[in-house]
């Protein structure tokens, strides 16, 4: 794709159509506003994302008493065993839950979008619904179920001399695996419905059968999707602390995060803990970018000038079947099954003492209210998951808007967009408390340091997903803006955004329900009487207050199943056309 | 009074010239024709009409229109400030925005009122005879149809320039020849100045009033069609527009009348043949040339008649021969080793190896250089 | 953007009330203006001007919200604004808003007791000797006078699911924790992320001589869970029908008629210390005192006592339900060693690699 367009960069002054007055008058012309836009975007990223960043790099290397550079805790980090054999444990268990996810989620995502399969809408809604979820509700869940000695099946495994804790291996990739699917899923699907039936009816035409065209022709084309949705996940796996917590430590697995939050206690030891991180966000680097090169070399522009029509592929009862079978188990063992049991639970009087009608009562709801966190930080999370979100959406579109340019500094701007998220969230905390609590900029200890850090954290969902939808919009489409007399504003307002409003709204919710979720940065964040609910539910579960953190499970699930539905009413209406 | 003037245009994406581009270009455009830019895949046709456009900015060399300076290697007039349209090869129709939309854009970017963007659109849309499809959207429209919305969503700017760029070529072949035609007509009547991008050269010589020829980023002829077709400039040209079958030689005689007699290569019989020498080529004695043949020039002739002293004779030997309907397509090997598609419409069967004399006027047939300039 | 950033704090505001902290006034008081004791009453005005005070606290939340309304009803016009969180937690906040350079909190309220002798080392915490004084458990208080206990004292100990164990079967002492019999069925807090878990750990290594009873334990695949909460949840579900657990903790178990035993260890209980100090540069000095006067009086201990805590003060009896101090054999952690960072450190790293944690 040549898109040579130099010529339209926001400094350069217009020429004037006179010759004689060539180069003396200059304008400054319609770009101005998207140069605007550029440099908020850009400061934007430097307050959000670069100086927290530098300060835990800082924090990294110089002694924490003494403000010394010092070198001795890195090096005691990297040549500990410990921290090795954490790093492994890491990369496999990401790798290997993520790989799982891929294989399920293609088929999924492929049945689930181009075919005929019965209750495809309702799978997908429904694989939705296990992506908003806050991710922990699982884990507790599963201890329930496959919880050593008293969970519910692994009594009835062991019988059969099959070993099924969930403190286990497979428990912690399993959790992991749950975690990453619906990202990927729900890469594909948006990546599938965006493609040109054309581009299938060709495969077809030239006589390959159907699941044949799928392998050859379709895969290859969403191949950009399905990388960028498990490199999403992967690092989302690296990262996941509050799986790994209540599942990794009894199982006696070190990983990097748990690691890494084992220097928050006394002696609370910062710099060991930003080496730590250190790691994580090399991984993740490395990832990136080779993904990154991957996708760009592969990322076909898909939609052009040329409209599309949806093209069903009717599948023979066989493979209906055996796809429905799969989307059906996965989402009754990640979604179903583990939410009905974490319902149940809650309205037992006592825990500890069975599924017993006599056992049946809502004293866990009373308790639960009577604790008055639930409406404060239900509302907390909204209010900041929504402000966060908007945020984030806005820098992603202008960040995505700009790297179309294909100029080094935008792409920089790109990789440096990445940097948080792999952060473990409590080292970034550190990081925006560092950077924030002095003057010229106090914002620690308000809201809107929370702000920054979803912002931070969760910028490379938002970015991916407007990324994904602008990378569909051929070059064409834009020159013929310009060839029609329209601006560059009109460009961006009245054909780019509209067009790949579908992914910003994706952007927007998938951004709001990663930030709604957020732990881990939240824990250190908060500020007084701030809880937001995923907090609340961490020190329900360090209280032992089970029955209160089972309802209050239950009543975010309910939550998230009612923003869903309101959601599709909202969106799914008028975004499905 | 030309509408868009190159002059000395280079166009470099990387040093090194085989990587795409123009060089060294200039040419004027008439105003109010229809002008075709013809010329192979990545003969940079391409690159002009979007240097003409403004999505790409000259490295060397000045762009006029209308005797206004739009591009330099320094500045560069916005697309959107150059009063010009666009119908894209692939037609690049918003396909979020209705039929109306789509052609209504650019008037509204223009700051038309409301009203009068309805009469505008609905008189375009009759113009292409889409009236009836306002409310659709890309998507639901044929590939001929789309072709016509993206030619109304420009003409309905009235814009001094339109640019299309191989607007025809995912039409299927009937519907082409019809559009073809169209185009033409709609050219006539709006009295826009058109620039078309085609790699047809046929398509380019039935809609064109003038031709720019190119070939490797370099600008070979730029004239009136007739004159590129029975005047090229060289045998690239020729080669190119018309299929002409040139023949190497050297040139070893003018005579008065402008006939000139080459020797040609690959011919142990120093066999010579006459063509005419265009005055003032500049063409001189003993330089290489080339003998314009072109099929309809050639007849063949029975071996047994008397030369007719103002016709060139040249022999060659049957490869293959097809019957098309209206005549025999025969493709030769003369003797000389170059090849030559002859047309007989005299209902004799001709066999793959036999010898066959050919003949042709010698005022028809133009000597040209292998390159000009 | 600069509009959506606006717009963005003013919804924040809307929607989160009150930001952390709150310190609209810096006091210029210096520390040694500032009085190392002083009654309630003479504090009242100073501390209504003040209007405000910054607790950090990884008490439980129900009581630190109780605390927090006892206070301000007892104080109206002072302003209690709470961070709750785990212990760790708590302490992790506090230290990365020293490495900031601004600590918020007024008053700070550690379960990993020990730690706050790092701090008032560093020179962080202000000497204050609370109204009462006297009256406290002389374990519970710094005899240097910068720190006293939270306002009660939690014990750890062993608890057993009754549905699963019987009395006589059950454990009944440390020791045997390391019967092969409960393999693979004991859960504890790991003292990387429990605090008060390192306390118990420095009760064994200082009981049994040594780390031959964490080697022990390890052979006998003790689990070791993130939390106390996690621990208790394990003894009720059965995932592990023997813990190590804060008494008062098990003793609201019991009340809730929940099936769980506690355990009187022949050995003995390890009392733990959770701790209160000020920070020496509080925005809120007198509120602050004040608010750690209100710890030691009788209506907070006696709420601490309704919630099964044993009071601080040697004056109030705990519950009734709750064995007396007087009958329960106390071991005390060596706090000069929990006070040590690479002692903390050292026995940590032992018990992860006896528990095969790491």
């Amino acid at each position: 794709m040549k898109n040579d367009r130099v010529e339209f960069e926001p400094m350069k002054t217009i020429l004037h159509p006179k010759p004689d007055q060539q180069g003396k008058q200059k304008t400054r012309g319609i770009s101005l506003v998207p140069n605007f836009l550029w440099i908020f975007t850009l400061v934007g990223l430097a307050a959000i994302v670069v100086y927290p960043t530098l300060r835990i790099l800082w924090l990294s290397i110089t002694d924490i008493n003494t403000g010394v550079v010092d070198f001795s805790i890195f090096r005691s980090t990297l040549s500990s065993n410990l921290t090795w054999r954490a790093t492994l444990n890491t990369v496999v268990m990401a790798a290997v839950s993520t790989f799982i996810a891929v294989m399920v989620a293609v088929p999924m995502a492929w049945s689930c979008t181009r075919t005929n399969m019965p209750l495809r809408g309702l799978i997908r809604a429904l694989v939705f619904l296990t992506f908003m979820k806050p991710p922990i509700l699982l884990a507790f869940a599963y201890i329930i179920i496959f919880g050593p000695n008293a969970g519910l099946l692994t009594d009835l495994l062991n019988s059969f001399g099959i070993s099924s804790s969930i403190y286990s291996w497979w428990g912690l990739i399993f959790l992991t695996f749950c975690g990453a699917y619906p990202i990927i899923f729900l890469t594909i699907a948006a990546a599938l419905e965006n493609l040109d039936p054309d581009l299938e009816n060709a495969g077809l035409a030239h006589g390959a059968g159907q699941l044949l065209t799928a392998w050859r022709v379709t895969l290859p084309m969403v191949l950009p999707a399905i990388l960028s949705g498990w490199m999403l996940s992967f690092v989302i796996g690296l990262n996941n602390f509050g799986i790994q917590a209540l599942i990794a430590i009894p199982a006696r697995i070190p990983v990097l995060t748990t690691l890494i939050y084992s220097h928050f206690s006394y002696p609370v030891q910062f710099t060991a803990a930003a080496n730590l991180s250190l790691i994580l966000i090399a991984i993740s680097l490395i990832i990136t970018t080779i993904v990154s090169v991957i996708v760009a070399k592969k990322t076909f522009p898909t939609i052009f000038g040329k409209g599309m029509k949806p093209a069903m592929i009717d599948m023979g009862a066989l493979s209906r079947g055996m796809f429905l079978a799969l989307n059906v188990v996965v989402i009754s063992v990640t979604l179903v099954v583990p939410m009905m049991i974490i319902i149940a639970t809650s309205f037992l009087k006592t825990y500890g003492n069975g599924f017993v009608i006599s056992n049946l009562s809502i004293d866990s709801y009373k308790k639960l209210f009577h604790l008055g966190d639930v409406v404060p930080s239900l509302t907390n999370s909204f209010g900041l998951g929504m402000v966060s979100a908007v945020l984030m959406v806005a820098i992603a579109l202008s960040l995505t808007y700009f790297t179309r340019r294909k100029k080094w500094w935008s792409k920089m701007a790109r990789v440096v967009a990445e940097i948080p998220f792999v952060i473990p969230g409590i080292v970034l905390a550190v990081g925006l408390i560092a950077a924030y609590s002095k003057p010229p900029l106090i914002l620690y200890g308000t809201s809107v340091i929370l702000v920054l850090a979803y912002v931070g954290k969760f910028l490379p969902v938002a970015l991916r997903f407007t990324n994904n939808a602008a990378g569909q919009v051929g070059a064409e489409l834009e020159e013929s803006v310009y060839a029609h007399g329209g601006s560059q504003m009109d460009w961006f307002r009245r054909v780019f955004c509209p067009l790949i409003r579908r992914g910003v709204v994706a952007a927007g919710i998938l951004s709001f329900i990663f930030a709604f979720n957020e732990l881990s940065s939240s824990i250190l964040l908060i500020g007084t009487g701030t809880q937001v609910a995923s907090t609340v539910l961490l020190h329900y579960s360090e209280e032992g207050l089970i029955s209160e953190m089972n309802a209050f499970c239950t009543i975010l699930f309910i939550v998230t199943a009612i923003s869903y539905a309101f959601v599709y009413r909202m969106v799914g209406r008028s975004f499905l056309k | 009074m030309s509408a868009v003037r190159f002059e000395g245009v280079s166009k470099k994406y990387s040093s090194d010239s085989s990587s795409g581009g123009v060089f060294d270009i200039s040419f004027d455009i008439p105003a109010g024709q229809f002008t075709s830019l013809v010329g192979a895949s990545g003969s940079g046709k391409t690159t002009i009409l979007r240097l003409m456009a403004g999505f790409l900015q000259p490295t060397e060399g000045k762009i006029y229109m209308d005797n206004q300076i739009v591009s330099d290697n320094t500045h560069s007039l916005p697309t959107n400030r150059r009063d010009l349209a666009m119908v894209f090869q692939s037609y690049a129709l918003w396909p979020h925005m209705t039929v109306f939309e789509n052609v209504a854009f650019g008037l509204r970017a223009r700051k038309v009122h409301k009203p009068e963007i309805k009469k505008l659109v609905d008189e375009v849309l009759q113009l292409v005879n889409m009236e009836k499809y306002v409310e659709r959207r890309p998507g639901e429209l044929s590939g001929g149809q789309q072709q016509r919305i993206a030619l109304a969503r420009s003409l309905v700017l009235k814009p001094r320039l339109l640019l299309l760029d191989e607007p025809l070529s995912n039409l299927d072949a009937e519907l082409r020849i019809q559009m073809r035609e169209q185009l033409k007509e709609l050219q006539l009547t709006t009295g826009i100045t058109f620039v078309y991008v085609t790699h047809d050269q046929e398509e380019a010589l039935a809609m064109s009033d003038y031709l720019l020829v190119l070939e490797k980023g370099k600008l070979l002829q730029s004239d009136h069609p007739e004159v590129v077709y029975f005047r090229p400039v060289d045998a690239r040209v020729a080669r190119f527009i018309g299929r002409a079958f040139p023949l190497n030689g050297t040139l070893v005689n003018v005579s008065k009348g402008g006939l000139g007699k080459i020797e040609l290569e690959n011919s142990n019989k120093n066999l010579q043949l006459l063509g005419s020498v265009p005055a003032h080529t500049g063409i001189s004695l003993g330089s290489s040339v080339c003998l314009v043949l072109r099929s309809e020039m050639v007849r063949i002739v029975d071996s047994n008649t008397v030369d007719n002293t103002s016709e060139c004779r040249i022999s060659g030997v049957i490869l293959s021969s097809s019957f098309i309907g209206r005549e025999n397509q025969i493709e030769v090997k003369l003797e000389t080793g170059d090849l030559l598609t002859v047309y007989d419409n005299s209902r004799r069967r001709f066999k793959a190896g036999e010898s066959l004399l050919l003949a042709f006027d010698p005022e028809a047939a133009v000597i040209v250089p292998e390159r000009a300039g | 953007m600069v509009l959506i950033l606006l717009f963005s704090t003013a919804l924040l505001s809307a929607c989160t009330g009150n930001p952390a902290g709150g310190s609209e006034k810096q006091h210029t008081t210096t520390s040694s203006d500032l009085p190392v004791t002083a009654t309630s009453d003479s504090l009242i005005d100073k501390a209504k001007q003040e209007g405000t005070v910054v607790v950090y606290t990884s008490k439980p939340r129900p009581i630190s919200i109780k605390l927090a309304e006892m206070f301000e009803a007892k104080y109206p016009g002072i302003k209690v604004e709470i961070f709750q969180a785990g212990g760790s937690q708590v302490l992790s906040k506090v230290e990365a808003e020293l490495n900031a350079g601004a600590l918020k909190a007024d008053v700070v309220d550690y379960t990993d007791g020990p730690a706050i002798i790092d701090q008032v080392n560093r020179g962080i915490i202000a000497k204050y000797i609370p109204e009462n004084a006297d009256k406290i458990n002389e374990h519970l208080r710094d005899p240097n006078g910068y720190w006293v206990s939270s306002g009660g004292l939690v014990t750890a100990t062993i608890a057993y699911n009754s549905n699963i164990i019987s009395e006589k079967e059950a454990p009944k002492s440390w020791k045997d924790l390391t019967d092969p019999k409960w393999k693979g069925k004991i859960s504890m807090a790991s003292p990387d992320y429990a605090g008060t878990s390192i306390a118990t750990i420095q009760g064994w290594v200082q009981e049994f001589g040594g780390e031959a009873y964490l080697k022990a334990l390890g052979e006998n695949n003790v689990r070791v869970l993130k939390s106390f909460g996690d621990t208790e949840n394990s003894i009720l579900s059965g995932e592990a029908p023997i813990g190590v657990v804060l008494s008062f903790r098990a003793y609201a178990d019991l009340v809730d008629k929940k099936p769980i035993k506690i355990v009187e260890p022949s050995e003995g209980q390890f009392g733990m210390l959770t701790t209160v100090g000020i920070n020496a540069k509080a925005a809120h000095p007198y509120a602050a005192r004040l608010f750690e006067n209100f710890i030691f009086s009788m209506e907070y201990q006696n709420f601490m006592v309704e919630n099964h805590y044993y009071p601080a003060r040697n004056d109030v009896q705990p519950a009734n339900h709750i064995r007396p101090l007087s009958e329960i054999k106390l071991i005390w952690p060596d706090t000069e060693k929990l006070a040590d960072p690479s002692h903390v450190a050292n026995i940590k790293k032992a018990f992860n690699t006896h528990l095969k944690v790491h």
